[in-house]
């Protein structure tokens, strides 16, 4: 058995990188996940007509960006990927990418999207765009190791893209594109907290302190989660309070809401990995869900 | 009642985290508890989420308007102005004052 995995991984190691590699550094579900959203944020933000060009600019920068950031942040772990079960055959700690061209990738896309926001949007998009960069690959990614608070302070640079929708919409920041960050902050506790606590075993592996890896019962997470949750509800109906989007919306909110408690209380009860990863598609299905009513239901203009 | 559901969610939300503040609060001060650092930290997670939502509190009400911040008017106020279909935004000027941007109807 060890001799197959010996040769298994020397076989790995031997092939040349190719584009799915490359591809693979992106984290491309996080980044259709984030363009999303700040597609949603541009909508949202925009007047009665949407200018469809300065939209796919914004989204095409914030792609470039988001790709840059998850290429980097692998850069960065790859020591810490080789040692979890989830993440070791990553292009990096599988040795299919050499370390110099990942991060000359990482920095070329990072470069091109801010370059692309900046001369296609506006500066005040592209800053934030830079601002999530430097959070999300400066800041969390070194305190992953250090402080549980990491997930706190990376859920300010996850929350930043339908803001920068909002900004690439009007070149201005609001009250409005604020809410539109709290329901994403909010909205990652639980989910990052599901994920860690489904997979806390390979965390403590990779040397990650997040609050499941030390929380020794579960009882803190599932505090956490259930606050964030109730913390989410209220956030979520902001749109309604405050014109964004309309009466479907809200009931619809409030249904979803109710859902993800429901969920998260049985998560927080039974503290068991398999009503972790519910909770966890769960939180998948609701971000989606909650940005399509809100598009769809938007208090016309 | 939207506006009710709207408050009852957001004192829900409120009492959750006193009760929670107040648990851990009182586990630090219990002797001798392993976990210290941890307990520290976690109300530090606690208290997040309330700062949080004071932040936007503050911001959706008006309290504060930095430059280029751009009120919408609710549905209610473009009622009262008899148009159905107008939003009216307001625009920053240089002297930092706003007025009726050209997009008001």
């Amino acid at each position: 058995m060890r001799t197959q995995q010996l040769e298994r991984s020397v076989a790995i190691a031997a092939q040349p990188a190719r584009v799915a590699d490359y591809v693979e550094l992106t984290k491309p579900r996080i980044t259709t996940m984030v363009v999303v959203s700040a597609a949603a944020g541009y909508y949202l933000g925009s007047d009665a007509s949407v200018d469809v060009v300065r939209l796919l600019h914004a989204m095409a920068g914030t792609a470039l960006i988001a790709s840059g950031a998850s290429c980097l942040n692998q850069v960065l772990e790859r020591d810490s990927d080789a040692r979890m079960d989830r993440t070791r055959s990553r292009p990096l700690p599988a040795g299919r990418l050499d370390f110099l061209p990942a991060l000359g990738f990482g920095a070329a896309l990072s470069l091109l999207g801010a370059a692309q926001l900046a001369a296609a949007v506006n500066p005040l998009t592209a800053v934030l765009g830079v601002l999530t960069l430097a959070l999300y690959v400066a800041v969390y990614t070194p305190l992953k190791r250090l402080t549980s608070l990491c997930t706190i302070i990376g859920a300010v640079p996850g929350a930043l893209p339908p803001v920068m929708g909002w900004t690439a919409a009007r070149d201005a920041l609001s009250a409005e594109a604020w809410v539109l960050f709290a329901i994403l902050f909010f909205w990652q506790m639980p989910h990052f907290l599901a994920i860690a606590a489904a997979y806390r075993d390979d965390y403590a592996r990779g040397g990650h302190v997040v609050l499941p890896v030390i929380d020794g019962d579960g009882a803190s997470t599932a505090r956490q989660t259930m606050l964030y949750l109730f913390a989410l509800i209220p956030v979520s109906l902001l749109p309604s309070v405050l014109h964004m989007s309309g009466t479907v919306y809200f009931w619809g909110a409030l249904a979803l809401g109710a859902g993800f408690l429901a969920v998260g209380m049985h998560a927080a009860r039974d503290r068991s990995i398999p009503a972790e990863r519910r909770l966890l598609r769960y939180s998948v299905l609701y971000l989606p869900a909650l940005l399509a009513l809100m598009t769809v239901d938007k208090v016309a203009a | 009642m939207q506006s009710s559901i709207f408050w009852l969610t957001g004192i829900a939300f409120f009492a959750v985290q006193a009760a929670m503040l107040l648990h851990l609060l009182r586990a630090r001060r219990s002797p001798a508890s392993a976990g210290d650092e941890g307990r520290r930290v976690e109300i530090v997670w606690t208290l997040v989420p309330a700062a949080v939502l004071a932040a936007l509190a503050l911001m959706t009400t008006g309290l504060t308007r930095g430059p280029g911040t751009q009120p919408r008017a609710g549905r209610s106020e473009i009622a009262a102005r008899g148009s159905a279909a107008a939003d009216v935004h307001l625009i920053h000027v240089d002297d930092g004052a706003t007025a009726p941007g050209p997009e008001a109807r």
